[in-house]
């Protein structure tokens, strides 16, 4: 296997791996109703994401990998001053969201229709403002 | 709309099928706490999705213009497209549904259904929305 293969093999391993393990968080602590929890769960989910999507699209050598992980690193450090709008964005997104899976396990375990509704709104209002925060576009 | 697969269309629908009941495991495991059964349950539901995302699309999670974000592909154009989505979403929902009844009346085919439905659901407002099918 040359070197390209092996970084990419590495990541999805790696990346996988997280993901799996952020599902495992996730469910197990929707149906605690532990929020905190759940909310470590999916920013997770987001790192395992993003090492598969690396792995997914990596070109070249360990070098240029290096190269890469370096450049967004201080890209996304300076947006943390210049543009704080977007992580605090990301923050409510994403607590909004795994409060609407809390929900969604609680009616799992007996059906209540006002949480039914409470759990759509929340779950799609903090997928909407994750995504602006990541994305600037909200869908 | 043009609807193509990459890859071979047999591996794809193996794919879905094996998402979507590693997706009901999970779910099932999630409620009954059982840590070691969800967690190999949501790899093989996550390896099959990049399995089927790898052989529709031609990559293993989508590239460069949606990690960026402000693709110009995520509306839909027309009419058809709009039902579509709309179609998605209500199927998709209804998976939702019928997969919550099956799980707390602790019943899995109807889990399994839900589940299936709710990817048919993301699969047809995926290709509604975005012209890809994942």
């Amino acid at each position: 296997m040359d070197q390209e293969t092996s970084i990419k093999f590495s990541l999805l391993s790696i990346g996988s791996l997280l993901v799996a393990a952020s599902f495992t968080w996730v469910g197990l602590y929707a149906f605690q109703k532990v929020l905190p929890g759940v909310v470590t769960g999916f920013l997770l989910f987001v790192a395992g994401y993003k090492i598969c999507w690396y792995g997914a699209h990596h070109e070249g050598s360990l070098n240029d990998l290096k190269a890469v992980v370096l450049e967004v690193s201080r890209e996304s450090f300076n947006e943390l001053f210049s543009k704080p709008s977007n992580y605090i964005l990301i923050l409510i997104g994403v607590t909004c969201a795994s409060y609407g899976t809390l929900l969604f396990a609680e009616i799992i375990i007996s059906f209540k229709f006002p949480q039914a509704i409470l759990s759509g709104i929340f779950s799609s209002l903090g997928y909407v403002l994750a995504h602006e925060g990541v994305n600037e576009v909200p869908i | 709309m043009n609807i193509e697969i990459d890859g071979s269309p047999t591996v794809f629908i193996a794919s879905m099928f094996s998402m979507s009941l590693f997706l009901a495991l999970a779910g099932w495991f999630s409620v009954s706490g059982n840590v070691d059964r969800l967690f190999v349950s949501s790899l093989v539901m996550w390896l099959s999705y990049l399995s089927a995302h790898k052989t529709s699309e031609g990559t293993f999670v989508d590239g460069l213009e949606t990690s960026e974000g402000k693709d110009p592909k995520m509306t839909p154009n027309n009419s058809v497209e709009y039902v579509g989505s709309i179609t998605g979403f209500a199927v998709l929902a209804s998976g939702m549904a019928l997969g919550s009844i099956g799980l707390g009346n602790e019943f899995f085919p109807h889990l399994l259904l839900g589940s299936g439905l709710f990817l048919t659901g993301y699969v047809i407002a995926h290709i509604s929305t975005t012209g890809e099918v994942l």
